[in-house]
């Protein structure tokens, strides 16, 4: 039933790329999500991070669960 | 324990080692970045078993990156297009100031034509969409 903020790799074998979506826990692999917002590119020098800070907060006041990963870099981005 | 998104650039190139349950386990551990106990609900094992089965992939990857080294190399190798990019064009640059240059200029561009083409694989900006 949870709504959970998660990261969702993209990206071809050389370039790995992470897409930052609210997902419902029910269907993880099938790639259904509700909404993206943001993205991270660790593949750049510094790393990239975008992340849409009032989707994420309303999300998160509505009950979505930020991954560790994500709690993690949504810190970093100071949205948290 | 912390996720090391390293991991799945390892699994890009090792993940073929692993057996076929274990390379679920880390897709989903790392790619889709499901937590320990909704791996262990979805495969049916227990959540200690997800984490034992983590550990001991993230182990062999790494033992392989150890001793084969292929995104190490991968690393260098796009250094190395980076560093050849900049040197053609300061080829390309010094060919306007002298008057004989045209032909080396066109050769240039066929040189920067192709690096680009090869650094093109490591792009990943078209999964970025507007937010």
């Amino acid at each position: 039933m949870a709504v959970k903020i998660r990261l969702r790799r993209m990206g071809a074998k050389k370039a790995p790329f992470y897409r930052i979506v609210v997902a419902d826990s029910r269907y993880p692999r099938d790639g259904r999500f509700i909404e993206e917002i943001g993205y991270y590119d660790p593949t750049k020098e510094p790393t990239v991070l975008k992340v849409d800070d009032e989707k994420a907060k309303s999300w998160i006041a509505k009950g979505a669960q930020p991954t560790d990963t994500v709690k993690a870099l949504l810190k970093k981005n100071g949205t948290l | 324990m912390t996720k090391d998104l390293s991991v799945s650039t390892l699994l890009d190139f090792y993940g073929g080692l692993l057996t076929e349950k274990q390379r679920d386990v880390m897709e989903l551990y790392y790619n889709d970045d499901l937590s320990l106990g909704e791996i262990a609900e979805q495969q049916g094992i227990s959540r200690q078993g997800v984490h034992d089965s983590i550990k001991r992939s993230a182990e062999a990857l790494n033992e392989y990156e150890k001793v084969l080294g292929l995104a190490a190399k991968q690393e260098d190798y796009k250094a190395q297009l980076v560093l050849f990019k900049s040197l053609a064009l300061e080829v390309f640059e010094e060919c306007k100031k002298v008057s004989f240059g045209r032909n080396i200029a066109e050769k240039t561009i066929t040189l920067l034509e192709t690096l680009d083409e090869k650094l093109d694989e490591f792009d990943n900006s078209k999964y970025i969409e507007s937010i």
